[in-house]
């Protein structure tokens, strides 16, 4: 146990099935997520990082299929589990976190019983011990307990997204899975919701993987990031090689994202679009997936793979700008 | 709850238009029951006999809204007239003695077929892709392509005429009582045992097919996944998060057939001879017996508009979001 990681992901692929044949959505992804951190995985729509995290529980249904790799909590992989050692894991020692603004909550079910159902479910059935559970989840996120007899479609969004946090720290579980957690709500409740969960963290001790397209927000709230094009991870690094400047040496993809996004403070500039859109996953391009869209391309790009190489302290990325003599 | 006043309300109103219109339908209709009660007993009763049954069936030459008035009035009191072709039996005994049957059958078929039907679409859902999955979707879809007196006739030349397994006709056996006897229960039940499976086979497709596509669309949503995130058991997954919530479709399915059990089972009742409201119709029909078929158009409108009471108020019991529209 003296690993510094809780979590660790090796060589993992995720397929859909399609009439059209296999469709690599998570492509050999290998990544760390580091006790009492929160991770970013930022990408554009499609870039297989809701996919990455969802797999991560084994929660996809058909037609996904994990074709290959391990994904260790704390050395148990999970990958390698029967569906009822599974069931002991999930949510005890990692929990997920979905858009709880659409329909993350069964709408016939008052939230109450969505709060002890996954209490009763690893054990802890005692009928009044539960009630009082619920009570204190829900003053934990700031909820009046009312909502507790209420119904989904009758909260607000923010107050379902507080609820499903609710739900994902009953157990008090060691990693937080968070996908897209904020992304249909307005940006002060979504500052709201944050806050609250960075003073839960401080307080239960767990690490975050935070999925979300939204790279600014990422460079305020993570500690390290992960950016995803096209199945693959392509830079990885701490936040502050991210920031501004600092980031001259990073994936050309990564640049681009942080350019596409105006900036608050600085000189007022017309923030450059990224050209072209993610490749198909049916026939991704050889080489680089980025190359065709890249704007440093080499003739090595569209021919060789890069790999993760070590850009600086604890930064990867995977760019043969990196790596061939210029 | 005040929705369900309103809903309530809204129900009174359909009720007294369509109570209307039965009233106004057949005198607004070529030809009427005086005349061809008068052509039947033509030059065998005398003009003081013929006047007398006049009086006796309720026919008047009265304004328009008087008759109206008389109508609802029996109507209010139960009194739907007297039978032509059962002369002199009222109305109210003949139809109800009708819709006993039809009750029996038809409704005890459209129960079974909507719940064996939901529980193989839960399976089949459940388990896209299993073995329930893969044989019976196909296989139902071919014998509900039949039509069904075709079916019906079909089964009963196989399982009656020719195997002798079952009974040809009729509710019980000619020249028994109807007794609350444990023979004359088991007679009925041989009797309607071949009817209700026929239309069980006919509908169940519908049923089943209805539920496995809501719960697919069920196991594709968030909460499905978070539930299984949650690490829930199967059972509670299948049950209290996908089946709980792809119910809600088939459920207003079942409060609109409700509805057409009665008018419905037509098809049913005439091959099997059996003496339900539907095969009450047809004779009704084909004797011109007027009063028989009002009484069996208000049976049924009353029958469509409490079903469909019946399924607000459960829909109310069992989406909760359909409880909170007090604006």
């Amino acid at each position: 146990m003296s690993s510094p990681n809780v979590l660790e992901v090796e060589h993992l692929c995720v397929d859909y099935v399609s009439a059209q044949g296999l469709v690599h959505v998570v492509d050999d992804v290998s990544m760390q997520l580091r006790r009492g951190e929160v991770h970013g995985l930022v990408g554009e729509s499609g870039c297989g990082k809701s996919t990455l995290a969802r797999s991560l529980l084994r929660v996809l249904g058909p037609p996904a299929v994990i074709s290959r790799g391990s994904v260790k909590l704390e050395g148990d992989d999970l990958m390698a589990m029967s569906a009822s050692q599974l069931d002991q894991v999930r949510w005890v020692r990692m929990a997920i976190v979905f858009q709880g603004a659409i329909d993350a909550l069964n709408p016939v079910l008052k939230i109450e019983e969505q709060l002890i159902d996954a209490l009763a479910a690893h054990g802890l059935g005692d009928r009044a011990q539960a009630h009082d559970k619920a009570a204190k989840l829900v003053d934990r996120v700031s909820l009046p307990r009312r909502v507790l007899t209420s119904y989904p479609h009758e909260l607000s969004g923010g107050m379902r997204q507080r609820v499903v946090i609710a739900m994902a720290l009953a157990l008090g579980p060691q990693v937080l899975l968070m996908d897209e957690p904020t992304t249909a709500l307005d940006v002060v409740v979504q500052a709201e919701i944050l806050d609250e969960l960075d003073r839960l963290r401080r307080d239960m001790g767990f690490s975050v993987l935070l999925v979300s397209h939204d790279l600014p927000l990422m460079l305020e709230r993570c500690d390290r990031i992960s950016v995803m094009y096209a199945g693959r991870i392509v830079e990885s690094g701490p936040v502050a090689d991210f920031r501004e400047k600092a980031h001259a040496l990073g994936h050309p993809y990564a640049k681009h994202l942080l350019d596409s996004f105006p900036k608050l403070d600085g000189p007022r500039t017309i923030g450059r679009g990224l050209p072209g859109s993610p490749p198909s996953l049916f026939s991704p391009p050889p080489g680089c997936r980025f190359h065709p869209r890249c704007p440093s391309v080499m003739p090595i790009c569209s021919k060789e793979q890069p790999v993760l190489t070590p850009l600086g302290v604890d930064h990867l990325a995977a760019c043969h700008l990196n790596t061939t003599p210029q | 709850m005040k929705y369900l006043l309103k809903r309530l309300g809204f129900y009174a109103v359909a009720a007294v238009f369509a109570v209307t219109l039965n009233f106004l339908l057949p005198r607004l209709m070529p030809g009427d029951a005086a005349g061809a009660l008068f052509a039947r007993f033509q030059g065998k009763l005398s003009p003081e006999a013929l006047e007398a049954l006049r009086r006796a069936i309720g026919i008047s030459d009265g304004p328009l809204w008087k008759q109206y008035l008389d109508y609802l009035w029996g109507l209010a009191h139960g009194d739907l007239g007297t039978s032509i072709m059962q002369f002199p039996a009222p109305v109210l005994q003949v139809v109800w003695t009708g819709l006993g049957w039809t009750v029996l059958v038809a409704g005890l078929a459209l129960v079974l077929g909507f719940v064996i039907g939901t529980a193989l679409g839960i399976l089949a859902g459940w388990r896209r892709g299993g073995l329930i999955d893969t044989v019976l979707p196909p296989l139902l879809a071919f014998v509900g392509a039949f039509p069904y007196f075709w079916l019906a006739m079909g089964l009963l030349f196989l399982f009656g005429f020719e195997l002798k397994l079952v009974p040809l006709r009729h509710a019980y056996a000619d020249g028994s009582t109807p007794a609350f006897t444990f023979s004359f229960i088991a007679d009925v039940a041989r009797h309607a045992a071949l009817p209700i499976i026929t239309v069980i086979i006919a509908t169940l497709g519908g049923w089943m097919m209805g539920m496995r596509s809501a719960m697919v669309a069920v196991l594709g949503t968030e909460y499905l996944a978070l539930g299984r995130a949650k690490g829930l058991s199967s059972l509670r997954l299948a049950w209290r998060y996908a089946a709980r919530n792809a119910l809600l479709p088939n459920v207003t399915s079942l409060g609109m057939s409700l509805g057409f059990v009665l008018g419905g089972s037509l098809l049913t009742e005439v091959v099997f001879s059996y003496p339900g409201l539907g095969f009450l119709m047809v004779q009704a029909v084909r004797s011109q017996d007027f009063p028989v078929m009002q009484g069996l158009f208000v049976m049924i409108t009353f029958a469509v508009l409490t079903a469909n009471a019946l399924v607000d108020v459960v829909t109310t019991v069992i989406d909760p979001r359909t409880r909170s529209r007090e604006s």
